[in-house]
């Protein structure tokens, strides 16, 4: 059955700030969701490794857009990563939902 | 002086009635001087309580004058409205207590024994989140509040002070599972695993799997070494064998009870199930509303007549009067019928869509023929009962894995199934303010002249997928063959600038056009009407855009063929269905779409897209007759229409 379901996870990265990167999520709606991981990687091809010492805790199901994000505090100095986030479903059931993206290199700040 | 009184149904009830809201178990006091009563005092020996038309005992003070006057008040033990399998009522928060001053009759007695035999019971609960529990059967799937989710994730879980006073000697606690880890269950390892804990010392633990519900027993220490005690619940993070995953474990926690000795000091009422008795508040407790009940009227009887019936919340009475009398002067007899006379004729005085479902299955059978076709629901709903926003209430049926708002219930009220008899709509208003553009449109558009390009033209959206628009073209070509001229605005392929794709909707619109149809995914803010585009997000058509939309009264019906995007009863939040009806001067004259999930389906949209096009039927009753031959009943219960149903599309005369 297909289901006129939306399920969107509009990622983007916060560069904003000097450090840390902040990746950032939206859902226009969910389903039996449990959390999210973020997984972070050197290149667009991996490997990836889960940076979340925890999953991001879920609204469940929901209609209503949710807006969600991690702060990646072990980057270092004019690097690229790769990021992407996963689903976890109430049934243990994990899918990647965003595409990856790279963050832009951060340079260190002298005082 | 206190006069025990037990008194009994008045055959008829008179204008001197009054109900009784109050919110919870425990007593109530009820002062002569806060009902709204004109006249002087009353014979003690003429007043008569009831409930759900059974007759209640009270306590009554009169000051021992045989009057009931300034100053004096009565005293009863009030009970919760219950739900079907709930601790509380999904409809409503408040039961109804119905006060008549005309009763005959008393007779001198207590109201009911307080004190006796029985466990005495302390209930907890709080009712913050509504799950459906899906995979759980009857009666746990009943259960839709729940007081907290309770996982690892969620900090300190879940934690409570308790009052031990009385000396309470086992606690019971009711939790459902939530999750249903296939990982868990695949390793031979319990889905869930809960420790319950006191003053941090951990009081048991249990396991169990899936979505079932069940009740966790700890005993006290008694007596109790401190009047008060920590409750802490918690699910520990555990981990697969040979990988670094965590279990998905999460639980709702639905209520506590503390069980005490059968002399505890405490007071209580007796249990409306019988066998216990239920901790209650110290000292008499205010009811949380009292309303003089409606006039008594005659929708019970059998002399009224109505082609079309409005049922309205009284603050949008005046609002709606216009539509009333546009449909009145094309000839239907149209009646409007405050909702409040309708709680008060058929459920007692309770806010309920019971209460217009069997008002309906009354006047269509009894009433003089012939028998209403239209029924108008004038006010918008809220799944929170309390919510200012319920104002003329719907169902909350299961929809695909969760609670769907659902008019279609109010509407199938002779052969009790789930086909609709009736042409239904709604007005989804909060107040007079919301509902006065949705009314100017309607009488624009339908005092309008008609004659023009926009009544040939039909909108045909969906985004890139191949699929959605393969349908498109298919039931855009019978509004072709029916004499509509059939615009498609799909995106050309992957590349086409979002901007451009967003204008062309825009432009579409802004022509005019008898019937716009979208079908793709969507939400309860959007439409995906182009490529998908998951970082600028520039590929949703949603609520900002209808603002946007250029004012005229040539305006659309919207067939809004997506999920979830006219979930009307949020109690906060709005939905694209209501911002298309509700947009002053501009968006849409009607709505239809679903209040949750549904799959798509090319059968149901050519269903509605063919009787839409009969011009002899109204769209209320085009939307009828396609739900009553659609055999899916998902989509009959989650797709709603929001608009009048008694509205007639100006079909082009090749359509006619």
């Amino acid at each position: 059955m297909l289901l006129l379901l939306l399920f969107a996870g509009y990622l983007y990265l916060d560069s904003r700030a000097i450090t840390p990167n902040t990746i950032r999520w939206v859902t226009q709606t969910e389903e039996d969701s449990f959390g999210y991981d973020v997984f972070r990687g050197p290149t667009e091809q991996g490997p990836f490794t889960r940076i979340t010492p925890l999953p991001i805790a879920s609204a469940g199901s929901t209609d209503i857009p949710q807006r969600y994000h991690f702060v990646d505090q072990g980057i270092e100095a004019d690097t690229v990563y790769w990021y992407y986030v996963e689903s976890i479903s109430l049934t243990g059931r994990r899918e990647r939902v965003t595409p990856v993206y790279a963050s832009k290199p951060k340079s260190i700040s002298w005082f | 002086m206190a006069a025990w009184l037990l008194l009994p149904v008045a055959s008829a009830v008179a204008q001197t009635a009054f109900n009784i809201a109050i919110p919870d178990d425990g007593f109530y006091r009820l002062n002569f001087d806060d009902l709204e009563y004109a006249g002087s005092a009353i014979p003690s020996n003429e007043l008569a309580l009831s409930e759900q038309g059974s007759s209640i005992g009270f306590e009554l003070i009169d000051g021992g004058d045989g009057m009931f006057g300034p100053g004096d008040y009565l005293v009863f033990a009030g009970r919760r409205l219950a739900g079907e399998n709930s601790w509380y009522n999904q409809y409503s928060r408040h039961n109804v207590y119905r006060l008549s001053l005309d009763g005959t009759g008393a007779a001198l007695r207590p109201p009911e024994p307080l004190a006796g035999q029985g466990l005495v019971v302390r209930h907890m609960e709080q009712d913050k989140l509504r799950v459906a529990l899906s995979d759980a059967g009857w009666p746990a799937l009943m259960e839709r509040w729940f007081w907290q989710r309770i996982s690892y994730l969620d900090g300190e879980q879940f934690a409570l002070e308790l009052d031990l006073e009385g000396d309470p000697e086992r606690i019971r606690i009711s939790v459902a599972g939530l999750s249903r880890d296939r990982h868990a269950s695949k390793a031979g390892l319990p889905q869930h695993q809960l420790k319950v804990l006191l003053d941090g010392q951990l009081r048991e633990e249990v396991q169990w799997d899936g979505q079932e519900a069940i009740t966790v027993e700890a005993t006290l220490p008694n007596p109790a070494a401190n009047s008060r005690a920590t409750l802490s619940l918690q699910l520990p993070r555990r981990v697969l064998p040979n990988t670094d995953q965590a279990i998905v474990d999460a639980v709702l926690l639905n209520w506590i009870e503390l069980d005490y000795p059968e002399d505890a000091d405490l007071p209580t009422i007796p249990a409306r199930e019988g066998g216990r008795r239920l901790v209650v508040s110290e000292g008499h407790r205010k009811p949380a509303w009292i309303r003089p009940m409606t006039k008594k009227g005659e929708l019970g009887g059998t002399d009224l007549q109505a082609d079309y019936l409005f049922i309205a919340h009284p603050a949008l009475i005046d609002t709606v009067k216009p539509l009333a009398e546009l449909h009145r002067q094309a000839g239907l007899r149209v009646e409007i019928v405050d909702v409040h006379r309708v709680y008060d004729a058929f459920s007692h005085g309770v806010a309920s869509p019971y209460a217009i479902q069997s008002f309906l299955a009354h006047a269509v059978t009894h009433w003089q023929a012939p028998a209403p076709r239209f029924v108008l629901l004038v006010g918008d709903a809220s799944w929170q009962p309390d919510s200012p926003r319920n104002l003329v209430p719907t169902f909350q049926v299961m929809g695909h894995k969760e609670i769907a708002a659902s008019d279609n219930g109010l509407v199938t009220p002779i052969n009790g199934g789930w086909r609709p008899e009736l042409a239904v709509g709604r007005l989804p208003a909060g107040d007079a303010a919301e509902l006065k553009p949705m009314i100017d449109k309607l009488l624009a558009y339908q005092q309008a002249d008609p004659e023009g390009d926009w009544q040939r033209r039909s909108l045909w959206m969906a985004d890139v997928d191949p699929g959605f628009q393969r349908i498109s073209n298919r039931l855009s070509a019978r509004a072709a063959r029916a004499g509509l001229v059939r615009e498609r605005v799909y995106p050309e392929d992957a590349t086409e600038d979002q901007n451009a794709h967003q204008a062309r909707i825009q432009q579409a619109f802004s022509k005019g056009a008898l019937l716009a149809h979208f079908l793709g995914h969507g939400g309860r803010y959007v439409w995906r009407t182009g490529p998908v585009d998951l970082q600028g997000a520039s590929d949703l058509f949603d609520i900002d855009d209808i603002a946007q939309l250029p004012a005229g009264v040539e305006l659309p019906l919207v067939l809004s063929m997506t999920c979830s995007s006219g979930p009307f009863d949020h109690p906060q939040v709005g939905s694209l269905a209501e911002s298309f009806l509700g947009a002053p001067r501009r968006g849409a004259i009607g709505v239809l779409a679903a209040s949750w999930r549904v799959p798509a389906s090319q059968a149901f949209s050519r269903l509605l897209v063919d009787a839409l096009l009969d011009p002899q039927l109204r769209v209320g009753e085009a939307i009828l007759k396609a739900k009553q031959q659609e055999k899916n009943r998902v989509l009959v219960e989650s797709y709603n229409y929001l608009g009048d149903p008694a509205l007639s599309l100006p079909l082009p005369d090749a359509a006619q």
